[in-house]
């Protein structure tokens, strides 16, 4: 890549006079009624941060119930609470784990880092004053909140049993799912549907027409080039999510006979539409985190990225790829060997561009500046949990390995470390990284990196033990994993692998919930009495990093010209303001 | 990381799972390996200081690292389809076990040796050495049969018959969990697989518990129902049971076989004035020697007769026309016979050998 020497994208006569900004978006306007209406797409992520990290509190509760209920054999936890609101034991677990999947896929993964994040700092970025369609970003943020308030309705009105992926025929048949939140969720998760689809095109719109003249494609922060991936994908596959839940409200409502086997339906046919959905929504929720990802590591290591092209072709082609291998979800349903081969087949090729991201990353840390500071080790634990996450997808993608394995606690390892190793440590990275610009104050590096070391390996704990557990066999969506096998005779060797792995894993979750509580000590420290952050607290260089901290209402008082986003040279430490401040930057000698 | 293995699937399996967790293994602790070293050797130490380095792309490193992960996920999905594929083939002289699963519970129905009935339980009995075919459906929502101990998983789907082949390997018992989510009782819907040393032993097995509903007759009375390939004999066994006890003449017919109801069946739908069992050609094609062989149709394709093909003919009778017939003749019985119905004239159809 070749970097000609231009100016500092913005004069510093251009930005307000001092590092903190006396006028800023925060500020600006008072009042909850300026917050409700607003148009600014900063406002408009924060207050999608504060959605999404609710929605993640509530599914983490889930979680930590769950994990309560399995410390032991026999009724537990569930019972308690079954017994309180008239359930049994066994269908308040069920209950419990469907909400936790459909909380936190539906109104966290999906939106967190996009919609909060990505409304934040995209236009920015961009060096613009919004998103192109200002109205229909607040627009989206409604549907959100009221897709929200349809999961809340679902579980006040009756809870749902089904599992987030509602497979047919059990989720159509009110004799089998005998709650009555089914519908309320399934209507929930459509209207949510619809926000990702908007944002998305928001997005889209917003990259090409907003770039400055200056930013060509390939000088795009890599994190735009990760949204905009995602925004395809969001565009593209939501839709047919969205027939896919119609299709299911009208069978269950009005039994019409798609899905239904006794009225000449096919369950499997709901399988291959929910998938053809929700396997590219993986990828809605990876590849945002990568993005963050590569710009948490080149700005902490105050190195340009290497290998910017492959970075961003590889999320396009992970993109392009997610569509052609929802079938892999598939191998025992009954589909036919041609099929599962080809779906095995494309599958293993998403290893390629994923392995590229890796490498490329670390090959940025190669004879850098490595600033260990909170966000780069939450960079870098996305690294270790998705190396992981990717390479225990290599069983989960050869046909015969996966039979074994399929349905079994080594999917819900693998997928936790892909979805919550992978998107929510870079959320926690962009969290972190971003912070400073989002309020203007920074968060105790100390508490961070307390808090950073408890989820961490809080992580580790809960999920590693899955793996061996489910390699020997232990089935996912399990009330209890030892009354029935002890019945039946097999009181010894696997019962007891099956009791110290979910002992384990249920620690692990406690102090993986610990580390949140202190992340969130933190940060509402910072936001109460936090040191007040430099414009550039790591010396990153995309356009964000050039308006105050926080920024004034429209981001730029001139369009800026931006140059190589990962050419550092422009920033040089300041001890006074313990940041970087702007210099002449230099051309890299690559 | 895994149990004890006691078929022929986890011989296949084990070894490719056990390469792939090296090679994982191998990688991840390369990544990390790197990872910390570069955090140790390029740590900043001092908050002014710069990359010794700006160096930022270069296409052969690219290609270096995408081409050997590219050639080994290559490999192991080679490895992968091809023990795939020996599994998901039937092979010769495979004994026959149905499957029927519904909430909470497994109905395994296993041949009885040297007679056309069968064993209906609520454990799965196989000897060792023999391949198993077992064709799984369900009576209400997706179940899943899985059984760790032979690597062996397969979907349970209403309204379709699945099929998954295994040959068991070690004597002994073995957990059989249900793996797809069905509700209420789903983490109690276990049940015990036993692996019998010799043939002899498991027939024995299998003779000694479909005996036990006679264990109030005499012992030719069990022959007799062993014995049973007919509706005639079935009415004779019938009408001999209710001689000796009143009891038995409900009890007897709680013990018809599947096939005799498919029989009944078929006469009563009417289906023999177009179908023959003697291989005369009719309206439609001959039973005699339908079920299992491949047929071709009037588009010129293929089509196994195996259950599924059974079933869609009875429901969908014009999805696929044999060769040579013309087609539009027979209506569909859907809502005239439910699955249980299709099952029994399934069992039916496979005592009409050649």
């Amino acid at each position: 890549m070749t970097t000609t020497h231009t100016p500092p994208p913005t004069t510093p006569d251009a930005l307000p006079a001092t590092e903190h900004a006396p006028h800023n978006y925060l500020n600006e306007t008072r009042g909850i009624w300026s917050w409700m209406t607003t148009l600014d797409h900063k406002r408009i992520g924060v207050m999608y941060l504060f959605g999404v990290v609710g929605a993640f509190f509530l599914g983490g509760v889930m979680a930590l119930l769950l994990r309560t209920e399995l410390i032991s054999e026999g009724p537990g936890v569930a019972k308690t609470i079954g017994d309180a609101i008239g359930e049994g034991w066994e269908d308040t677990y069920n209950q419990m784990f469907t909400l936790h999947g459909a909380l936190m896929v539906f109104l966290f993964i999906i939106p967190a880092i996009p919609a909060a994040m990505g409304n934040f700092v995209l236009p920015v970025m961009l060096g613009a004053k919004d998103v192109a369609f200002p109205r229909l970003n607040l627009f989206s943020f409604y549907l959100w909140c009221i897709g929200a308030f349809l999961f809340i309705v679902a579980i006040l009105y009756g809870g749902l049993d089904t599992g987030w992926t509602f497979y047919t025929p059990y989720s159509i048949d009110e004799s089998h799912s005998v709650f009555k939140g089914m519908i309320p969720a399934t209507f929930g998760a459509f209207i949510l549907g619809f926000s990702s689809i908007l944002t998305g095109m928001n997005f889209i719109a917003s990259i090409h027409m907003l770039r400055p003249k200056a930013m060509g494609w390939f000088k795009m922060p890599l994190f735009l080039w990760a949204l905009y991936a995602t925004a395809i994908i969001q565009i593209l596959a939501t839709p047919v999510l969205a027939i896919t839940l119609l299709l299911l409200i009208a069978e269950r409502a009005g039994d019409i006979g798609i899905f239904d086997p006794s009225k000449g339906g096919d369950p499997i046919l709901y399988q291959h539409f929910f998938w053809f959905y929700s396997h590219p929504a993986v990828y809605i929720m990876i590849l945002p985190a990568m993005g963050v990802v590569s710009e948490v590591i080149s700005a902490f290591s105050r190195k340009h990225i290497f290998g910017y092209h492959f970075i961003a072709m590889s999320s396009l082609a992970i993109a392009l790829l997610g569509f052609l291998v929802w079938g892999h979800h598939m191998f025992t349903s009954g589909q036919s060997v041609t099929l599962n081969a080809i779906f095995s087949f494309i599958t293993f090729f998403i290893a390629v561009p994923s392995a590229i991201k890796i490498f490329n990353w670390l090959a940025t840390m190669f004879r850098g500046s490595i600033s260990l500071k909170t966000p780069m080790f939450y960079a870098m634990s996305f690294i270790w949990v998705f190396s992981i996450g990717g390479l225990t997808g290599i069983p989960l993608a050869a046909i015969v390995t996966d039979i074994h394995l399929h349905d079994t606690y080594f999917v819900v390892a693998h997928f936790h470390y892909v979805m919550v190793g992978g998107t929510v440590f870079a959320f926690l990275a962009g969290l972190h990284y971003w912070w400073p610009k989002m309020f203007g104050r920074m968060a105790s590096e100390k508490l961070s990196m307390w808090s950073w070391l408890l989820i961490f390996v809080g992580f580790n704990l809960t999920f590693f033990f899955q793996f061996i557990m489910g390699s020997h066999g232990m089935p996912r969506r399990y009330a209890d994993w030892g009354v029935k096998l002890r019945e039946l005779g097999f009181d010894e060797g696997q019962i007891e692998l099956f009791s110290f792995c979910h002992k384990i894993s249920t620690v692990g979750s406690y102090v993986m919930f610990v580390g949140f509580l202190l992340l969130a000590y933190t940060l509402a420290k910072s936001l109460l009495a936090g040191k007040p952050a430099p414009r550039n607290p790591w010396g990153a260089n995309s356009l964000e990093w050039h308006c105050s901290s926080p920024p004034p209402h429209e981001n730029f008082a001139t369009q800026p010209e931006p140059n190589d986003p990962y050419n550092f040279t422009g920033w040089k430490y300041d001890s006074d303001i313990d940041g970087f401040a702007a210099c002449d930057p230099k051309p890299l000698e690559h | 990381m895994l149990s004890d293995k006691a078929s022929t699937t986890a011989d296949t399996h084990d070894p490719l799972f056990t390469f792939i967790m090296l090679l994982s293994g191998f990688f991840f602790v390369l990544i990390i390996a790197v990872m910390v070293f570069f955090v140790l050797r390029y740590r900043r130490k001092d908050p002014a200081q710069e990359a010794t380095s700006q160096h930022s792309h270069s296409n052969a490193l690219e290609i270096a690292w995408s081409l050997p992960p590219l050639v080994i996920v290559m490999i192991v999905f080679w490895l992968g389809l091809v023990g795939y594929m020996s599994l998901a083939q039937p092979k010769a002289n495979t004994m026959r076990i149905d499957v029927r699963a519904w909430k909470w519970s497994w109905e395994f129905r296993h041949p009885v040796p040297g007679s056309e009935t069968v064993l209906a339980s609520n454990e799965l009995l196989v000897p060792k050495g023999v391949p198993i075919e077992v064709v799984l459906t369900s009576d209400d929502v997706i179940h899943s049969m899985f059984v760790p101990a032979f690597r062996t998983k397969k979907d349970a789907v209403p309204g379709m018959y699945n099929k998954v082949y295994f040959e068991a390997t070690k004597a002994g018992e073995y957990p059989l969990y249900c793996a797809e989510y069905c509700g209420t009782s789903h983490s109690t819907m276990l049940a015990k697989v036993i692996v019998f040393e010799t043939v002899e032993e498991w027939a024995e097995e299998v003779k000694k518990r479909a005996a036990l509903p006679f264990k109030d007759l005499p012992d030719e009375m069990y022959a007799e129902w062993r014995a049973i390939d007919s509706v005639e004999d079935f009415e004779a066994f019938q009408a001999k049971a209710a001689a000796l006890d009143d009891e038995w003449v409900e009890k007897a017919q709680g013990l018809k076989p599947a096939f005799v109801r498919g029989e009944e069946l078929v006469t009563r739908l009417g289906c023999m004035t177009c179908h023959s069992i003697d291989g005369t050609r009719l309206t439609g094609p001959t039973w005699q020697g339908l079920f299992g062989t491949e047929r071709t149709m009037n588009d010129g394709s293929k089509v196994l007769a195996d259950d599924n093909y059974i079933r869609e003919s009875i429901l969908q009778p014009r999805a696929k026309i044999v060769a040579t017939y013309a087609a539009g003749q027979m209506n569909s019985f859907q809502g005239q016979v439910d699955e249980k119905d299709i099952d029994a004239i399934i069992a039916y159809l496979r005592t009409l050998d050649q």
